[in-house]
């Protein structure tokens, strides 16, 4: 049962109101990448289904920069979400905030035009300034790399200024400033060209997991712990006191953690022991994380003022631990790793860890936003629908990740263990049945992914517009 | 075993607040008689036959009935409460932030992060010559590959040790093969046509992975791997000689 509250929503702030467009374009770009992705896996099962027109690699680059775009725009969008509310004031340079914003917009869509139609070039500066950079996940173009430097910048200018304005400093604030400091410093590792390809690498890694093991992670704990305290009530002294523990773990382990991507890329071979120690104690902030969400939920029976929100929050922190924790960690010791290295086990850890931390945060984000987007808020924020957008999505990905995980199972085994990595290996894992059957799995699997997103779409558009029926989970 | 008495103490007194012989083993405890605060309860059972056992409990005496807005969903409402509208944090006037730390430092951090990042992709680019890497030959040691007594069959060439090393990764170490994608050779009949073996072997098949060796090895071994695969497992095909792959290049 829901009621409507007496309150209508007040006057948003510009600055939640671009949060709104960074929203809106969050998920458009979520339903680019699912596309992608169902292309690519019915590309597994038929290898010459559009190739040369739309090959594989293409398709990937698509789906995996959609991804790291808007779970970013996501993020963003929540903290231009919650820093007004936080500073109890406008954000100051919200006009910059606004130009540079539609700039992005425009230039990911040239980006994206570009990687569609051109696809490649030959290996010379040309294509690396304009055309693609070539490292996986980053592979945007340099204009368009100094393109997102910039809007960091701006956005880190918006929050420290804000704060400075209003006069205000809270632990989320002064964590959230120096994690925004690594965030934008750090893309620019990813901007480099050398002919070393090990020194490539080293540097690239430094975007991939520092951003995404370090400086996401962080950030993911200061919007979760807005929107605890917004969702639950939680007292700001606990939601700061857990931020503060999970951050030093985080930075604690997962700098040197970075290890667990230079054991066979041709660094020095100190960095086994290093990574192999390090990367597993990573779980351990993942592991406080879930123990906080859970206890504040469960403290509070469950009771709060947006349902969808709430759910999507308490996904995040099981898919965080489970995802990049558990499945992260079965690959990380260098014994482990040693055969089961680049196989569909790290596809499969991928999947689970980027949905679960980063895809659970921005649902949780969006649907906080949508609460406040109705004449009348409806408290707590509930439909039928969203819990079967979350079903189908929850399912769909476990699904994916299982097929992943037994494909990539096969391959450790019978390409690496028992037969040497040799081209009689590789042909034996590639046509094992538990490789091949798995692929027509992950395709249905996206299939029913993919009808989630719509439901997803849909409940957002229309989700407390009437009070919840009576039978909606309550 | 049978309880005998249970003596309960609170905080440090040394006197017993209750001393209980009988179930049910219960003490009643009054906020109103106790200091506002933390307050420690030790219980000792004793049992038959001098036994005991010890438990500590912590716990919190309030007077003031009042409750953060934020835990009211916590436990169901039974009594009338007085409820703080506002988080404890937030009471205290904000902290203003020090420029310095939370302005200047992160400008600095920033471009420090970048200076690195830059310094070293510039030492990765002048330190590393685009040039081959000198890669050294490793000594194989595939399954079977052991080169138990050669069979030196043409020019001292040892055509089942080139097999291990070159051709059983695909082919088989025993000629058999990989199903439909890498051909047996293990009573494989096209290998009766000695001009065709050696020009696949040679030339390889392009457009498949089959890969041409003739510029990797000499005439003489070369005769040794073909003589050697139409020679093994049962294929009695005959060996051929270095003339054979001189003049069928
Ligand atoms: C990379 C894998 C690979 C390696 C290494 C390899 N082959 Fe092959 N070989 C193939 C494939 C695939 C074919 C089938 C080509 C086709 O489609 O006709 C083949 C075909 C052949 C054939 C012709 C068989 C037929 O039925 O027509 C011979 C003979 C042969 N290989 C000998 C060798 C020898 C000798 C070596 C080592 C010097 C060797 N191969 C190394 C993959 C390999
Ligand atoms: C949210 C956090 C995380 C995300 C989003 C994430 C994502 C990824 C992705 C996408 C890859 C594949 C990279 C590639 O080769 O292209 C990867 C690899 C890997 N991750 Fe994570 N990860 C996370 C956390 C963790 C944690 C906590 C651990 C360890 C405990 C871990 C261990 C590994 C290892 C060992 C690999 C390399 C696998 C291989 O050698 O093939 N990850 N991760
Ligand atoms: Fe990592």
């Amino acid at each position: 049962m829901s009621t409507f509250a007496l309150r209508q929503p007040g006057e948003l702030y510009e600055s939640q109101k671009l949060a709104i467009w960074y929203f809106v374009v969050a998920v458009a770009l979520f339903g680019a990448q699912i596309i992608f992705g169902l292309l690519l896996a019915y590309q597994y099962i038929d290898p010459d289904f559009l190739y040369q027109k739309l090959s594989f690699m293409t398709n990937r680059t698509v789906h995996l920069n959609a991804m790291i775009v808007w779970l970013l725009v996501g993020m963003m969008g929540g903290v231009y979400w919650f820093l007004p509310v936080e500073t109890g004031r406008e954000v100051v340079g919200i006009k910059l905030a606004k130009f540079i914003w539609w700039v992005i917009v425009a230039g990911v869509s040239v980006v994206v035009l570009v990687y569609l139609l051109v696809q490649i070039g030959p290996g010379n500066a040309f294509t690396l300034w304009f055309i693609n950079e070539g490292r996986e996940y980053v592979e945007a173009p340099r204009w368009a790399d100094i393109a997102i430097v910039a809007w960091v910048a701006i956005f880190l200018f918006n929050v420290i200024a804000t704060a400075l304005a209003a006069r205000r400093i809270t632990g989320l604030l002064g964590v959230l400033i120096f994690d925004l400091v690594a965030l934008g410093a750090l893309y620019t590792a990813g901007m480099h060209y050398t002919v070393n390809v090990t020194m490539d690498q080293y540097l690239w890694w430094w975007v991939v997991h520092l951003w995404v093991e370090a400086t996401w992670e962080v950030l993911v704990g200061v919007v979760m712990g807005w929107s605890l305290m917004y969702l639950l009530g939680t007292p700001r002294k606990l939601i700061e006191t857990w931020l503060f523990l999970e951050v030093a773990l985080v930075f604690g382990t997962g700098i040197l953690g970075l290890g667990h991507h230079y054991f066979w890329i041709g660094t020095p071979e100190y960095w086994i022991g290093l990574g192999g120690f390090f990367s597993a104690l990573e779980p351990l902030p993942l592991v406080a994380m879930v123990v906080h969400a859970v206890y504040d939920s469960g403290a509070h029976r469950m009771h709060t003022v947006n349902k969808p929100a709430l759910f999507w929050a308490i996904t995040q922190a099981f898919g965080n631990f489970i995802g990049a924790g558990v499945w992260g960690f079965m690959q990380t010791l260098p014994q482990i790793n040693m055969y089961s290295h680049g196989t569909q086990l790290a596809a499969a850890h991928g999947h689970f860890s980027f949905f679960g931390a980063y895809v659970g945060t921005v649902l949780t984000l969006v649907y906080i936003a949508v609460q406040h987007l109705r004449p009348r808020i409806q408290i707590p924020l509930n439909s039928k629908l969203w819990s079967w957008a979350w079903g189908l999505l929850v399912f769909g990905i476990i699904a994916i990740v299982a097929s992943f995980t037994i494909s990539g199972f096969a391959q450790t085994m019978i390409e690496r263990a028992e037969l040497g990595s040799t081209w009689n290996a590789f042909i034996r894992s590639y046509t094992h049945p538990w490789y091949t059957n798995t692929h027509w799995w992950r395709f249905w699997a996206g299939v029913l992914f993919l009808l989630g997103y719509v439901l997803l779409v849909w409940d957002l558009m229309t989700i407390g517009r009437k009070p919840a029926t009576e039978g909606a989970y309550d | 075993m049978d309880i005998v008495r249970v003596e309960v103490y609170l905080d440090d007194a040394s006197e017993p607040l209750a001393v209980v012989t009988e179930p049910p083993f219960n003490v009643r405890l009054d906020p109103a008689e106790l200091g506002e605060g933390e307050h420690a309860l030790t219980v000792v059972t004793h049992y038959q036959g001098g036994a005991k056992d010890h438990h500590e409990y912590a716990f919190d005496v309030s007077h003031k009935n009042n409750v953060f807005a934020g835990h009211i969903s916590r436990a169901p409402l039974r009594a009338p409460i007085e409820v703080e509208l506002v988080d404890a944090v937030e009471r205290e006037n904000p902290k203003a932030p020090n420029p310095v730390v939370y302005g200047l430092l992160p400008l600095a951090l920033f471009l420090l992060v970048v200076v690195v990042s830059w310094y070293i992709a510039v030492r990765a680019e002048s330190a590393a010559v685009d040039e081959p890497t000198n890669i050294q030959k490793i000594a194989r040691s595939v399954a079977g590959a052991a080169p138990s007594a050669a069979k030196p069959a043409a020019g001292g060439a040892d055509g089942e040790a080139l097999y291990a090393a070159n051709c059983a990764s695909c082919h088989g170490a025993s000629g058999e093969g990989v199903g439909s994608v890498f051909p047996a050779l293990a009573g494989n009949d096209h290998l009766a046509d000695a001009a065709y073996t050696i020009d696949v072997i040679v030339n390889g098949k392009p457009g498949t992975a089959m890969p041409a060796f003739g510029s990797r090895f000499s005439d003489e071994e070369l005769a040794a791997l073909v003589s050697y695969v139409r020679t093994s497992w049962n294929n009695s095909f005959g060996a051929v000689s270095a003339e054979d792959v001189a003049s069928a290049r």
